[in-house]
């Protein structure tokens, strides 16, 4: 069921009124309840799996949680949670490895066979085929690549002293709670059954908050990404015979798209949990206004790099080792984060072009801050200029445009083909010519910065507003209304499923 | 409008600090009640001017284009723009007759050669801007070829039988009085020769029958069937909205789309027998479901083609590339084309059939030459219809021309010879 989509769109409102007309301990039930239906929608066995999962990571938690109170004399923890913990992780991984990098590896062996196949000619003349496998086509679960890591998340928290969810309805809703439950944020169990213990109260302002998040996420994903979709596709399809302009265009393109793809996702997710009194975290925090790689990591997917940063780049080591370890720690996490994307080379490609590219960035930030000299002096202040904040901005965005090449080209020389295109500015081309004019994509991207310029200066325009022009509730419905009328009628005939759903 | 803006509290305070809010007396309650239900009314006036013109600008909510008629049972609107972005992207305005052509004046311009050409929406071809469809190239090609100034109107409307074609002829086009009429046959023309009851717009048509004496019988029956069902009298409530609306085009979208998510979620929820509908299974079934009804289409356009005649036009048979929709591969239906043969050549009317040359020029895929989802012509399609179409049509008229001269000077001759036996 997509947020975007017409089942979701009578779904949410039955669940939303279910849930205020119960009383408070009935609704983790209903729930769970709820967000079972809602992923079971789409193949209802894979329900299975994620009740399985569930079942199975609620029973080491506790295990973990019964073995470390029981702690060994010396205050170390006791070896049994240990082994607990790493049973659990290696289950989980097991489980998404499966699931998302059996063909991966099959398509890879294969191909690194028949590049050997020279060398190993006479073994394959009697047994042709015997060192190649056929792929196994596997369908990848929804969401799975964000509940396991909840699931680790969650006992690897356990392990390190916090209380486990003593309640196993609780638990379940943790990891299978419909508005986060396909792509992200990635939540911490803490702040979620804080909110789940507390009854929820029913406060109009944080409802309406709520249907707002919902309608911006909604023209995010059905005005602006989906219309700027098959641009994107057109254009990286013919990647080969790509003009420099168009295949800039295309980057672009795909940036905005993948940005309001997924913020537009989180929206929708953040304001359908707001509708029944949940705070989810927020995800993005403008990421192209980034400043520098490390900024944008801070802005971009923030519930996944927190994550890794938790639960990979520090039990690493993190940064309190050695340079040349610390870089590894980094370059490590990027490739590894890149790989969680997808299971093909040009995620780990661009995995490893984040990495280089942090490692370029905190090299030149300890050098700056390292040498005194007056050319360090200089570059400081004017990166904390203006101009310097302009540029670095922009240099940041160029690289993360280049980096969004990798990560959206099917194949690593699909992605070589356009970057060669980018940087050949000769080259002419007009596959988009009759794409841009057909999706009404500059309509939806001047309606969305009309919609920012208001909705970032709200309070002072309301300010200047005549009071009794104020909008009240019906007045303010009636603008909900329009801004819904207003996306559905910029969207393009058929949707695309959301981008994240495929990770 | 800013979100931020809505902090209901703050609102909800400025509410109370309207004159006569917030106190308990009925009559402040009731000019407070007045206040709001004012200011939603300014507000919704506000936005309905404000998406109007917003969609008009981008574009959107124009798609709709047919609107009911009783003789006809559609037709398309007069004078709206349409934008169509399902398949390739056109955005143009009909004509004040519901044309897909530019303005066209009643009066035929001394020296200029009229065609008329009929069919489906592959002749009205919304999928393309105007000044790529082969209409608009052929008028320009012919009038080269010709050396004089060529008019080709486009007749074709969406789904539209034979049948509609010639009532299509009577109300709309012979006012035009055209000097040719090209009627234009693709795959589905025998399909259409049935009533058929449906509560879809598109399918709503009136048809001739065959008496007893081999006349054909006009039966408009399924149109006025369907102006009495729940659908047929909301379309001609929502007339209005429909033409002149975007909100309306946008509401009605999301309409259609939401009847067809709750007829699936009903048919999910409780199967039923699915309902009988109109369709041939295979190509032997269409083979003999040709032979077996073609004698209508046969009357038809005998008909047809007598009414251009006594009308002093030309009639010609035009069979455009067969791609069936949906299914992106020629169909090879031997048997209608060689009925239709049969047809022309009894009635003496000159057919054009390229099916066979399109073959030779894209093969049997269709790559490229039409859109995938619904097999209409691309613009590629549409100049290659018109670069075959052209010489063919160009050398035809010539050829009356000089057979119209010729007779002319036998005429005179006769004359004069038989003047010269008088006494």
């Amino acid at each position: 069921m997509l947020f975007s989509s017409l089942s979701y769109l009578l779904f949410l409102p039955v669940a939303c009124l279910a849930f205020w007309l119960l009383p408070h301990r009935f609704r983790s039930t209903l729930l769970l309840l709820g967000s079972y239906y809602f992923y079971m929608s789409w193949i209802p066995v894979y329900g299975i799996l994620l009740f399985c999962l569930t079942l199975v990571n609620y029973f080491i938690g506790r295990q973990i949680y019964k073995y470390c109170q029981a702690e060994t004399g010396n205050g170390n923890k006791s070896k049994t949670a240990k082994t607990f913990l790493i049973a659990g992780i290696v289950l989980n991984l097991a489980t998404l490895s499966y699931f998302k990098y059996t063909d991966f590896a099959i398509s890879s062996w294969n191909a690194a066979v028949s590049m050997l196949s020279p060398m190993l000619a006479n073994y394959l003349s009697f047994h042709p085929g015997a060192l190649s496998f056929p792929l196994q086509h596997v369908l990848l679960p929804l969401g799975i690549s964000f509940f396991v890591f909840e699931f680790i998340h969650y006992i690897t928290d356990v392990y390190k002293g916090s209380k486990p969810i003593g309640n196993f309805v609780n638990f379940s809703l943790f990891a299978a709670f419909f508005p986060s439950q396909i792509a992200g944020p990635i939540k911490r169990y803490q702040d979620f059954i804080k909110q789940l213990q507390v009854p929820r109260v029913f406060v109009p302002a944080r409802f309406e908050q709520g249907v707002v998040l919902l309608l911006q996420g909604l023209f995010k994903k059905v005005a602006l990404a989906d219309n700027l979709s098959p641009i994107v596709s057109q254009g990286f399809a013919n990647a080969s015979a790509l003009g420099g302009g168009e295949a800039w265009l295309s980057a672009i393109a795909f940036a905005i798209q993948i940005y309001c793809d997924f913020s537009g996702y989180t929206d929708m997710g953040r304001g359908s949990a707001l509708l029944m009194g949940f705070d989810l975290p927020d995800n993005f925090n403008w990421p192209y206004m980034a400043a520098s790689l490390t900024d944008f990591w801070k802005r971009w997917h923030i519930s996944l790099s927190s994550w890794l940063r938790d639960y990979l780049y520090i039990p690493l080591g993190g940064s309190k080792c050695s340079n040349s370890r610390r870089h590894f720690n980094l370059f490590a996490t990027m490739v590894l984060g890149g790989l969680w994307h997808g299971a093909s080379w040009h995620f780990v490609v661009w995995g490893a072009f984040h990495g280089l590219g942090l490692i370029v960035n905190h090299s030149y930030d300890g050098l700056l801050k390292k040498t005194q000299n007056g050319l360090s002096g200089a570059l400081l202040s004017f990166h904390r200029s203006t101009a310097g904040s302009v540029l670095s901005m922009l240099v940041t965005f160029a690289f993360v445009l280049v980096g969004w090449v990798f990560f959206r080209a099917d194949t690593l020389g699909g992605a070589v083909s356009v970057l060669h295109a980018m940087f050949s500015p000769m080259q002419t081309s007009s596959f988009l010519a009759e794409s841009l004019q057909k999706y009404p994509i500059f309509a939806a991207l001047g309606a969305y910065a009309v919609y920012r310029m208001l909705f970032d200066r709200g309070q002072a325009l309301a300010a200047l507003m005549p009071a009794a022009m104020r909008p009240l509730l019906p007045a303010r419905v009636i603008i909900y209304l329009s801004v819904f009328v207003m996306a559905l009628g910029l969207a393009p005939a058929t949707a695309s499923p959301f981008i994240y759903f495929a990770f | 409008m800013p979100a931020s803006a809505l902090d209901t509290q703050t609102l909800s305070k400025q509410s109370d600090g309207q004159p006569g809010a917030g106190a308990g007396a009925p009559a402040k309650r009731q000019a407070n009640l007045l206040f709001v239900l004012a200011q939603a009314a300014i507000y919704l006036v506000a936005a309905l001017i404000f998406l109007e013109a917003f969609f008009y600008i981008a574009r959107v909510g124009d798609s709709e284009h047919i609107m009911p008629d009783l003789q006809v049972g559609f037709k398309p609107f007069a004078g709206k723009r349409i934008t169509q972005r399902g398949e390739g992207f056109g955005c143009f305005h009909l004509n004040s007759f519901g044309m897909q052509n530019d303005e066209i004046s009643v009066a035929k311009p001394p020296g200029v050669y009229r065609i008329a050409v009929f069919g489906d929406s592959y002749v009205e071809a919304l999928q393309v801007p105007r000044s790529a469809n082969y209409i608009t190239i052929l008028a320009e090609q012919l009038s080269k070829k010709l050396g004089r100034k060529v008019q080709v109107l486009n007749f074709g409307v969406s789904n539209y039988s034979v049948a509609q074609d010639f009532l299509r002829y009577q109300t709309v086009a012979r006012q035009f009085k055209p000097d040719m009429v090209i009627q234009v046959f693709r795959v589905e023309e025998v399909g259409k020769l049935l009533p058929m009851e449906t509560r879809a717009l598109l399918f709503v048509r009136p048809v001739f029958m065959v008496d007893e004496h081999g006349k054909l019988v006009y039966d408009n029956f399924c149109v006025r069937e369907y102006f009495q069902t729940k659908e047929g009298r909301r379309m001609l409530a929502t007339q209005w909205l429909r033409q002149y609306s975007r909100i309306w085009g946008v509401i009605g979208g999301l309409w259609q789309q939401a009847l067809t998510f709750q007829t699936s979620a009903c048919n999910n929820l409780t199967p039923k027998k699915a309902a009988p509908s109109f369709t041939l299974p295979s190509d032997q079934t269409r083979s003999n479901y040709a032979k077996c009804y073609w004698y209508i289409m046969d009357k038809q356009l005998s008909a047809f083609k007598d009414q251009c005649t006594a009308d002093g036009a030309k009639f010609v048979f035009l069979r455009t590339p067969m791609i069936r929709p949906g299914m992106h591969v020629l169909t090879d239906n031997e048997t209608e084309t060689g009925l239709l043969q049969k047809t022309a050549s009894k009635l003496n009317v000159p057919v054009l059939n390229l099916d066979q040359a399109y073959r030779k020029w894209a093969g049997t895929k269709d790559d490229g030459t039409n859109f995938s989802s619904g097999g209409h012509f691309t613009a590629r399609l549409h100049s290659w219809v018109a670069d075959n179409v052209a010489p063919f049509l160009a050398s035809y008229i010539s050829q009356a021309k000089t057979d119209a001269a010729n007779s002319a000077s036998e005429d005179k001759s006769t004359v004069k010879k038989s003047d010269n036996k008088l006494p």
